[in-house]
């Protein structure tokens, strides 16, 4: 059992791509509440949760719901007026698919930044282009430099240079300025030293290699299966039209019969997959005793027995 | 010691042989290098010597085909047999290693892993044989637990190691080291000097290493090559070696302290390269031996410190804590610097040196406690006060942080010094340099340009974090006498320093900082001949022998009767 965040880049950048991605341009309201409530409870389980960000979110997926009947008048059904403008159950809805739309792929993201640390981004983009990878890794690497660098030039220098009388805000201004110009000399004069360091080990070379420690197994390749499939199948249902579905004038649901149903339950099978996969994760955590290191004891024990088989 | 001669002998052809090697930089004249000629066995420690300017680096350089150096190089180069110009781009990245001076900016990835990994996906190595590459040498440098940290939090000793794994990660033939512990403290310093010792005997690997601290190196290394204005002067053992380097001005305080002693004592044919044998070179002399009462070391210089004058600087119960639940960084610290005082503080890695020196500062402000300047708290952002009003200054280790890029004399105006109201003895001043840009100066130079910027806002108390970082023997004592001539004026200093011999031969009083407030204090002398391992290399030789002597200058005071007449 390995664990959903610790599988291969390819693998979570294949499903996020995918969840993410059939929601977007799905935007069937099953579809987006079974986004929205897998992206939520893997977000739970993982046990990171923040309660300002879901509620950032949750306002935010509110004032999309109100904002746009609003905004737009279309749909059937007039619940009241607003200054004599109609405030329709239609767009209601359909602000509230909006807001369901943007939560999960909120959430969503903000599980995935977790997970898709820049090293495993860097080991998708080795595969493709070495020089890049490491190029981006270098760029990484110099922001916090760079900022370290500002702190303390911004600081020292603040110091060491004296006013007669108290600085006006232009002063103070003019001082930071030139703190950042003489942050970025330090840093293009690092950046030389740097530069000398790559080609004294052969970043010159005409063919580099990419390596990474991540290692594609066999149950990264299973559960790349079972994104693909689970996938696809809601792909096809919604490429034939099988999964439309209209707000305006009212509402209008497209897909009747097994096929659109199959789609929705493929759907949730994908969504529900990090959460399930954590959930059994923390169970046999749970099951698993804590084990003890071998003591001399242990294993003057596990000599008699294996000398008495 | 092995003779080198022999080990010539032994190892068969020479892993390094340079002819007629000389450089001349583009648009210049002078010959940087000129006509150097050795040649290396394999797994030779090879100590590069030599005044500032002398050329070293400029050789390390010259040995390394890329990056290549701007300007005209002549002679023959040969590694492992073969021509250096006719390596592949791969062949010389993995067959030459280099690690310069400055830690952090070498350091190309953002990950400790990837680092590493760095040279030989460069070179084309397959991904499988780069994985195992990077785990041994995470193993054998002791990198293992980091190799999943970003690099921007490593500490300086930690980022010297790596660069020099990332170096060794490609199986180098030759590693080229241009000062690569100037930088770090003293511990950090021994352990990657222990890791390139390691590296020359169980791998016989060849190492130049270009060093200003050559004592912890001398009875180590196999050979010592001598550089003099571009000359390669000496080319022997460092027993040898050292007597030539000691007849070159400016380079005493580098040698070995025994050596030194030795040298001042009219005895220039007198070798040592550690403490042991200094020590028997002392017992020696003592056994002519005076009376002891006419050998008391002049003590004057004490009584004045002790007299005291107002307090400058005070530190009361400061505590201070990055956050709540952060242990203590400086807790109940208490201390004060007096006026015209210079007190140096020193300790290990972690003891809260630098932070004393931001607490000072203004720059970190305590969590219980006070630290008052002339009686008045200091606050955040004091360096925007009057002058005459107990003003800060602060002179940073990296001491570029405090440059702008332009040349030294548009530095120099735009702080609004003028170069002759600065304390500096008459045999430093920046005409020589001044069309210089800031950021090319050398270790030395540096330092005291970016002291007479912290000078700018004519402080009254002046801090110094590590000055003596990077610099060499001349530039140390220049700046040394820098401070004595402030000390006068009034100035009260503090400096954070690893050097012992550079707080005894200066400071009015020492100080040990640990965990957090003031393990022990006195003068010098009293302070490094109670001390057992924090103290100077002198005082390690003549205990015993000499009472209290700590600094050269003592020691010579005490042996003088002895010395030998070398007319």
């Amino acid at each position: 059992m390995i664990r959903f965040s610790d599988k291969h880049p390819a693998v979570t950048a294949l499903y996020f791509i995918s969840v993410t991605g059939i929601a977007m341009f799905v935007p069937h309201p099953v579809i987006l509440l079974l986004s929205l409530a897998g992206a939520l409870s893997y977000y739970l389980i993982r046990g990171e949760a923040s309660a300002r960000f879901l509620c950032f979110t949750a306002g935010l997926a509110l004032l999309m719901t109100l904002i746009n009947p609003l905004l737009s008048h279309r749909g059937e059904t007039v619940l009241f007026f607003i200054n004599l403008r109609p405030f329709t159950l239609e767009a209601l809805l359909y602000g509230a698919n909006a807001a369901l739309l943007a939560a999960g792929v909120i959430v969503r993201m903000n599980s995935f930044s977790k997970i898709m640390t820049t090293e495993k981004v860097l080991c998708l983009i080795g595969r493709f282009s070495p020089r890049l990878s490491a190029v981006i890794s270098a760029a990484v690497r110099s922001v916090p430099l760079f900022s370290s660098y500002y702190r303390h030039v911004s600081s020292f220098r603040a110091l060491c240079r004296g006013y007669d009388s108290e600085p006006t805000p232009y002063d103070r201004a003019k001082e930071s300025m030139e703190a950042f110009s003489a942050t970025v000399g330090i840093a293009l004069e690092g950046s030389i030293d740097a530069a000398d360091s790559m080609d004294a080990r052969g970043w010159q070379n005409g063919h580099r290699t990419a390596s990474s420690r991540f290692v594609f197994g066999q149950n990264d390749a299973a559960a790349m299966i079972y994104i693909a499939l689970s996938a696809s199948v809601c792909i096809a249902a919604a490429a034939s039209g099988l999964l439309d579905f209209d707000f305006y004038p009212v509402i209008a649901d497209y897909g009747r019969g097994l096929f659109p149903l199959t789609s929705l339950v493929s759907y949730a099978f994908l969504s529900f997959y990090p959460a399930v996969s954590e959930c059994v994760w923390h169970i046999m955590w749970k099951k698993r005793k804590t084990e003890k290191y071998p003591d001399a004891e242990a294993l003057r024990e596990y000599n008699r027995r294996e000398a008495e088989k | 010691m092995t003779d080198t001669n022999e080990k010539h002998i032994i190892s068969g052809t020479p892993a390094v042989i340079v002819k007629d090697l000389s450089f001349t930089p583009e648009g210049g004249s002078r010959r940087i290098l000129d006509s150097v000629s050795f040649s290396l066995g394999e797994g030779e420690l090879v100590l590069l010597a030599g005044p500032t300017g002398s050329g070293k680096s400029t050789l390390l350089r010259a040995l390394k085909p890329e990056p290549p150096m701007k300007g005209r190089l002549e002679g023959r180069i040969t590694v492992c047999g073969r021509n250096i110009s006719d390596f592949s781009s791969a062949e010389q990245a993995a067959a030459i290693g280099y690690v310069a001076q400055d830690p952090e900016t070498q350091i190309v990835t953002d990950r400790v892993e990837s680092e590493l990994a760095f040279g030989p996906e460069n070179i084309g190595m397959p991904p499988s044989l780069i994985g195992l590459r990077v785990a041994e040498a995470a193993s054998w440098f002791g990198l293992d637990q980091l190799t999943g940290t970003e690099t921007s939090v490593l500490s300086g000793g930690k980022k010297q190691l790596l660069n020099l794994a990332s170096a060794a990660a490609l199986k180098p033939r030759l590693l080229l080291l241009d000062e690569p512990t100037a930088e770090l403290d003293p511990v950090a310093a021994d352990s990657f000097i222990s890791a390139v010792k390691r590296l020359v005997r169980e791998f016989g690997i060849t190492v130049i290493i270009a060093e200003h601290r050559l004592s912890a190196l001398t009875g180590d290394a196999d050979r010592l090559l001598i550089l003099n204005e571009g000359r390669l002067v000496s080319d022997s053992s460092p027993r040898d070696g050292i007597p030539v380097l000691l007849s070159i001005p400016g380079t005493l305080p580098e040698a070995p302290a025994a050596a030194v002693l030795a040298h001042r004592l009219g005895y220039p044919d007198k070798s040592f390269t550690g403490i042991s044998d200094g020590r028997e070179f002392v017992r020696g002399l003592k056994k002519t031996a005076q009376p002891e009462s006419e050998r008391k070391p002049d003590t004057s210089k004490d009584k004045e410190a002790a007299k005291g004058s107002e307090t400058a600087l005070k530190f009361e119960n400061v505590s201070f804590r990055y956050g709540k639940n952060s242990r203590d960084v400086l807790s109940g610290l208490s201390f004060a610097v007096g006026e015209g005082e210079m007190l140096s503080l020193l300790g290990g890695n972690g003891a809260g040196k630098s932070t004393v020196l931001y607490t000072a500062a203004g720059l970190l402000s305590p969590y219980t406690g006070n630290v008052s300047v002339y009686g008045k708290k200091v606050r955040k952002n004091d360096g925007r006060k009057k002058p005459g009003s107990g003003r800060i200054a602060i002179v940073p280790q990296n001491v570029r942080l405090l440059f702008s890029g332009l040349t030294v004399a548009e530095e120099l105006a735009k702080a609004g010094v003028s170069p002759e109201n600065l304390p500096y003895g008459p045999d430093f001043d920046f005409a020589g340099i001044a069309g210089c840009c800031s950021y090319d100066l050398s270790g030395g130079e540096a330092h005291m340009l970016g002291l007479a910027l912290a000078l700018a806002s004519e402080p009254d108390v002046l801090l110094l974090d590590e000055p003596t970082c990077g610099l060499d023997g001349a530039a140390t004592e220049a700046l040394g006498r820098a401070l004595m001539s402030l000390k006068a004026k009034g100035v009260a200093i503090i400096t954070v320093t690893h050097s012992v011999a550079f707080a005894a031969e200066y400071s009015d009083r020492v100080a040990l900082l640990f965990c957090g407030r003031i393990a022990g204090e006195g003068t010098p002398r009293t302070f490094f001949s109670d001390a057992a391992f924090f103290t100077t290399d002198i005082r390690r030789i003549t205990e015993g022998s000499a009472d209290n002597a700590v600094t050269i200058s003592d020691a010579l005071r005490f042996f003088e009767p002895y010395k030998e007449d070398t007319e």
